[in-house]
């Protein structure tokens, strides 16, 4: 079981990823912008941080950069859920540090064998 | 120089022909009407034909005015005036639309963000229903194991048939044949026993029967000496030694009935016990046979019964295993679905922000410009300023001039790519 991070401006999306990955036995936090995942991610060990890209404020690439400077994030893996599916963007997300891209709409069992393969 | 006096030297070379066209009338009724109203009626015609001139007559097309460009010839202006015929209403109608739609695009802006929070609503709220609803079909999938796995374990009504018993009836039932087995068992046990109490006694018998028989042998050994006796007896007392032997030899032969009596009563009772011992021998065979048999023909049924039992329940949770993969299957389609709320809101979100955004600003200058350029031809302080270049319209805000570009002056938003293709959903770097 890990514990895990989910940031999205979205309600839906939060449960969805949320309803998801507890199912699959995971625990998960909920974040609904980057400053919010900033504190979560200074007082908590996460294991993996799932994030979107088009958020208010802090968007998902800048929070990005933003867990890597942090020491207990540093190599902490980052994927990113988006609906963004350029190779330009994913340049950007790649050279941010994110651990890798996924394209929304997520398959849950897609998404639960990626998270399988960054946690090992 | 005034309308009417321009009007007036503009058709004043058809004063003539109209006035003569309005006496027609008169000239032909002047035979019949007294002479002072055909003088009244024919100075009358030329007010008539003046003020027809002046107020039916259109204005007549002027080459230059007195605020036109001197640089501009008189061909030019025309061109231009026919240009701008209508440009007038043209742009207060412009005016009115532009100022229409700036209204009806902040409508359509409001709207669009009612329906994106309308939308997340209802979405989080069939969310939160579909999330329960999982929850209990899982709790009702658990339930259902459960309640198999109690069926299996709780004791049902008796008088069922076999083929309807629980497992742990079907255990039971076994524990109870096996019991029944040890008690056959017990009893055959019980049976031997007594089988070797018998022969105990039959053993006893014949130690009696050799008794007998050895005192049966020493009757005739006594019976042999009394013989040579009474072979060597002498004639004086022979009478009375002979009436003793007499006595004697009733006496053992009395002995030797009664040892003959007892030994073929001891026989008699060895038979008995014989008989009595193959009776218990074959009774208890019997019922180890038939326990056997039953015992046997009872742990088959129970046997097939439990391998029929199980089947159903593998069967049962294989169906139970197939409905929750469907159910998996399901879920994980709802889920995908679900997130296209999400795509469509930030889809909405990127059309309402840029475009719209540039939309309602391209109407509000054009709006802006088009009410100056409206206030300016009303008040005719319009400069025309030739060539034919369009330029861009620009609108002065407090003070400031802002250039307005069209939307799709812009680049297109990046939103705006195609769709990933499933292949390209998925990408660890």
């Amino acid at each position: 079981m890990a514990l895990i991070l989910a940031v999205d401006d979205s309600v839906t999306m939060r449960q969805m990823v949320t309803f998801t990955l507890t199912n699959a036995g995971h625990q998960v936090l909920e974040a609904e912008s980057g400053d919010e995942a900033l504190k979560l991610a200074k007082s908590n060990k996460f294991d993996l941080v799932i994030t979107d890209v088009n958020m208010p404020g802090m968007n998902g690439l800048d929070l990005v950069r933003a867990l890597r400077a942090l020491p207990e994030c540093k190599f902490t893996p980052v994927l990113v859920l988006t609906t963004e599916a350029g190779a330009e963007m994913k340049e950007q997300g790649k050279a941010a540090g994110a651990t890798g891209w996924i394209v929304k709409p997520f398959n849950p069992e897609v998404l639960l064998s990626v998270l399988k393969k960054v946690l090992n | 120089m005034s309308t009417a006096s321009i009007k007036f030297k503009a058709h004043r070379d058809r004063l003539w022909p109209l006035m003569l066209v309005l006496a027609v009338p008169w000239v032909w009724a002047a035979f019949l009407i007294p002479w002072w109203v055909s003088l009244g009626a024919s100075l009358l015609v030329p007010l008539v034909a003046v003020a027809t001139v002046i107020y039916v007559f259109p204005s007549p097309a002027s080459p230059r005015r007195a605020n036109d460009n001197a640089a501009l010839t008189n061909e030019q202006i025309e061109k231009m005036r026919g240009a701008s015929s209508g440009l007038h209403n043209l742009l207060g109608r412009w005016s009115t639309v532009s100022s229409d739609a700036r209204v009806s695009l902040q409508e359509v802006q409001q709207h669009v963000d009612d329906v994106a929070a309308q939308t997340e609503t209802a979405v989080v709220e069939i969310t939160n229903s579909f999330i329960g609803i999982t929850r209990k079909t899982r709790s009702q999938m658990d339930f259902a194991l459960s309640l198999l796995q109690q069926t299996q374990s709780t004791d049902q009504q008796s008088g069922e048939a076999k083929e309807d018993l629980s497992l742990p009836q079907y255990i039971r039932a076994s524990e109870a044949m096996l019991g029944s087995l040890t008690s056959h068992l017990q009893h055959f046990s019980e049976a031997s026993l007594e089988l070797v109490s018998r022969q105990e006694r039959i053993r006893e018998q014949a130690r009696r029967i050799d008794d007998q028989l050895d005192q049966m042998a020493s009757m005739a050994k006594q019976l042999g000496v009394l013989a040579l006796n009474t072979s060597t007896v002498g004639e004086g007392s022979v009478k009375r030694d002979f009436v003793g032997m007499a006595d004697k030899v009733r006496a053992l032969s009395q002995t030797a009935n009664d040892l003959t009596r007892d030994v073929r009563q001891s026989l008699e009772k060895i038979k008995d016990e014989i008989t009595e011992a193959y009776a218990a021998i074959k009774n208890v065979a019997q019922e180890a046979r038939a326990t056997g048999e039953q015992v046997a023909g009872e742990v088959g049924q129970l046997s097939t019964g439990m391998l029929d039992k199980n089947r159903q329940v593998a069967e049962i949770l294989d169906r139970i295993n197939a409905v929750g993969l469907e159910i998996e299957r399901d879920i994980n389609q709802v889920i995908i679905s679900m997130q296209f709320q999400d795509i469509t809101r930030q889809k909405l979100q990127r059309l309402k922000d840029p475009v719209v955004k540039d939309v309602l600003d391209a109407l509000n200058s054009l709006s802006a410009e088009t009410h100056l350029a409206h206030q300016r031809l009303n008040t005719r302080t319009v400069e025309a300023t030739g060539g034919t270049g369009a330029a861009p319209f620009r609108v002065a805000k407090g003070g400031t001039t802002t250039t307005v570009t069209t939307p799709e002056d812009k680049k297109a938003p990046a939103e705006h790519k195609r769709p990933a293709a499933p292949d390209d959903k998925v990408e660890l770097f």
